[in-house]
């Protein structure tokens, strides 16, 4: 009897031991990620050796679903394949949901990928203090990308992340129903409620509003709150996140929230049960005239309708023409993993140089309809041309600014539904909740 | 009788209601397959202008089809007939010994309690065996996944099927000199055709939607199975429905006519398992 127990205590301790001997990052938080990964088994993903020579593989895992962007991708791959003899490019692209999941598997199972990609700083930030990160500071092609973006994409004065595109945020509008009717790009509040007024009654729905999907949701306040008061506050976010600050307290965030609700009767039938597949289609239908989006919204739009000429105005804020300002941030940055060695640190440099080159991101930019981080003479869309291109005093540059970590943005936009979604709205119910939401986070 | 023959038209119409509802989503799907994404942001419910095929083409051609069912072919088949063969012999002992042996009563309780852990938690272990043993990225390495994280549920089905089978059955056969293995095979195996038929049903139709483990164990381009290429059809923030649900509509095929093919054995094999006699 006592042989069965010290057998079945044995068992349970190795079970134990076998749980707990890995405290690398889980599958489903990076915060869980630990510096201790790094320095083991490090040229295992990213080296071969052949019996003629040494081969060195790269792995890039990325979540380029889309036909224009593994046209991309795949272009990457040839062009570096031909120009390095002993080098292979392996390319694992898995969809964007299980993206971070499959990485941070992969990272914990000493299996990293050479190169992969991160949205945004704080991401950098996870993944730089655990180790992960190799510093790019000295990469010549850094020299080829747009100086205002690579701030993105530093941590500790380091260069860690290169951010590949740019995104904007603003109001993208069908060109000729406006022509039709005869409308001018608004610049202010009272403008753009004529506009909306013309469309209404033409049987027009002056916004699409796919606010169905919290994600989408957010970027319709976001052209109001962020031109406004983290344009004129860099640490706006910051400062609400360590509770310095509060929502109660910022008039111009209650003003632009006020603004959000003075133009729901503007919004669709059925805002809160409208996806973004959903509104795409509304405006390429020719249904909605207008969406408060992302510049991605361009590619999908015309995507329903090759033949819509779409056009983008920053989101007026007030009834002063030059507060207006075009939202651009820092779209995905491409990250190199952290190798301990010199040769695949080499091909992992060629590589960025490739992939920053200006013929390398044409095809980025005229197959999978991107705003490219390389500046160049790209055959780009009209609309992304028109954000790319806009005066950099009525621009507002995100990067390098910090902003809501997830749990806060979750909470954000999660009350601020709640707000929007009643048929009665009270500006100060809504900061209130929000000042409770963000003090309940820090407690 | 006039009684009677409204009855049997409220019932017609009931039923044809349900085959409606039934029906609906597959054949959107099925229209949808066939639009232009033009079309598709005009209406869902409408016909297509024209029946052409470039959705299909499109799919096929993203989503490299043919090797991807060749992959899939190779990894369900194989992976079905080990289930079937492991688990009923699993499922006969459990049955048949389990009074005698706490072992085979702890076995059986082992395998209920595993139904209970998700894969997400194996997931990473998972990954680092596989990976110190160079099965990633291989088919076989995907039997081996797929046969063990389905033996439990299959044996657990045969336990309750094999406890309805009389004893006395085997114990001629005893009787008449056959070992327990030949009585196995000879006898016993053949009255459970029902449940094997259900279990390979069933395990079909899993093993082919499978997502979760092959996007994790296949993660290169030659070995990656159907469900995994369907994501080619979603990006981040665009999805081409014509094209994923035409790629949709060619990878059930196969497993909506196995399904057919086995459907009566399916649900007397499900009854019958799941009630104790």
């Amino acid at each position: 009897m006592s042989k069965k127990r010290i057998i079945a205590v044995s068992m349970v301790l190795a079970m134990l031991l076998t749980g707990c001997g890995s405290t690398a990052a889980t599958a489903n938080g990076t915060e869980e990620a630990k510096v201790e990964q790094v320095g083991q088994d490090t040229t295992s993903a990213a080296e071969e050796k052949s019996s003629d020579g040494e081969v060195i593989t790269l792995t890039w895992l990325n979540h380029y679903a889309e036909a224009g962007k593994q046209a991309w991708v795949q272009s990457v791959k040839e062009q570096f394949e031909a120009k390095y003899d002993n080098v292979v490019l392996n390319i694992e692209t898995v969809d964007a949901d299980s993206h971070k999941t499959i990485l941070q598997t992969k990272l914990a199972s000493d299996d990293a990928p050479t190169i992969f990609d991160l949205s945004s700083n704080a991401d950098l930030q996870v993944y730089n203090e655990a180790g992960y990160l190799a510093d790019l500071s000295d990469f010549e092609c850094l020299a080829n990308v747009d100086a205002g973006l690579l701030k993105e994409g530093q941590v500790d004065g380091k260069q860690v992340g290169i951010p590949i595109e740019l995104s904007g945020y603003g109001i993208f509008y069908n060109v000729d129903m406006f022509n039709e009717y005869g409308l001018e790009e608004p610049t202010t509040l009272s403008e753009l409620k004529n506009v909306c007024e013309t469309l209404k009654a033409n049987g027009i729905t002056p916004f699409a509003t796919p606010f169905a999907e919290a994600w989408a949701f957010s970027c319709y306040p976001r052209v109001l709150y962020d031109a406004v008061c983290w344009n004129n506050d860099g640490a706006f976010w910051e400062k609400l996140a360590d509770r310095s600050l509060k929502f109660a307290d910022c008039e111009d965030f209650k003003k632009q929230m006020q603004t959000v609700w003075d133009f729901h009767e503007y919004w669709g039938e059925d805002a809160f049960g409208t996806s973004w597949d959903s509104a795409q289609q509304i405006m390429a239908n020719g249904e909605a005239a207008m969406i408060a989006h992302g510049s991605w919204a361009v590619d999908g739009i015309t995507s329903y309708n090759p033949d819509i000429n779409l056009g983008v105005f920053p989101m007026p804020v007030s009834e002063d023409p030059s507060e207006c300002r075009m939202i651009k941030e820092p779209g995905q940055q491409l990250v190199l993993f952290n190798y301990q060695d010199e040769r695949i640190m080499e091909a992992a440099r060629n590589l960025y140089n490739l992939i920053y080159s200006q013929d390398c991101m044409r095809v980025y930019a005229e197959e999978a309809h991107q705003m490219p981080s390389v500046p160049g003479d790209y055959n780009i869309l009209p609309a992304l041309a028109e954000i790319v291109n806009y005066p950099a005093e009525l621009s507002f540059s995100e990067a390098g600014l910090k902003r809501n970590d997830p749990e806060h943005e979750d909470v954000l936009f999660e009350t601020m539904m709640n707000a929007y979604t009643g048929s009665t709205f009270d500006v100060n119910e809504l900061v209130d909740a929000l000042d409770t939401a963000f003090d309940n986070i820090k407690k | 009788m006039r009684k009677i023959r409204i009855s049997s038209l409220l019932y017609i119409l009931l039923m044809l209601l349900a085959i409606c509802i039934f029906i609906m989503p597959v054949a959107l799907a099925v229209l949808t397959s066939f639009k232009s994404k033009p079309e598709l942001a005009k209406s869902i419910l409408s016909l297509p202008a024209t029946w052409n095929l470039d959705n299909y083409k499109g799919a096929v051609e993203r989503s490299d089809f043919l090797n991807s069912l060749k992959n899939t072919v190779a990894v369900v088949a194989p992976s079905v007939v080990i289930i079937v063969l492991c688990s009923s012999m699993s499922g006969y002992t459990v049955a048949r010994h389990s009074r005698d042996s706490r072992a085979l009563r702890l076995l059986d309780k082992v395998y209920l309690a595993s139904l209970m852990i998700p894969f997400q938690i194996l997931m990473i272990p998972v990954y680092k065996i596989y990976k110190s043993l160079h099965l990633l990225n291989t088919l076989h390495g995907m039997i081996f996944m797929l046969v063990g994280t389905s033996i439990a549920y299959s044996s657990f089905l045969y336990v309750g099927f094999v406890k309805g089978i009389p004893h006395e059955i085997e114990e001629s056969a005893y009787m008449d000199g056959c070992s327990e293995f030949r009585c196995f095979w000879l006898i016993t195996f053949p009255l459970l055709k029902a449940i094997s038929a259900t279990v390979a049903a069933l395990h079909t139709m899993w093993l082919w939607n499978d997502f979760n483990i092959a996007v994790i164990l296949l993660q290169k381009e030659n070995v990656r199975t159907i469900t995994i290429k369907q994501f080619y059809f979603f990006g981040k923030y665009t999805a081409d429905y014509g094209m994923a649900f035409a790629a949709a509509i060619l990878s059930m095929i196969p497993v909506v006519a196995c399904f057919m093919f086995m459907q009566k054995y399916i649900v007397n094999g499900i009854v019958v398992g799941a009630v104790k006699s």
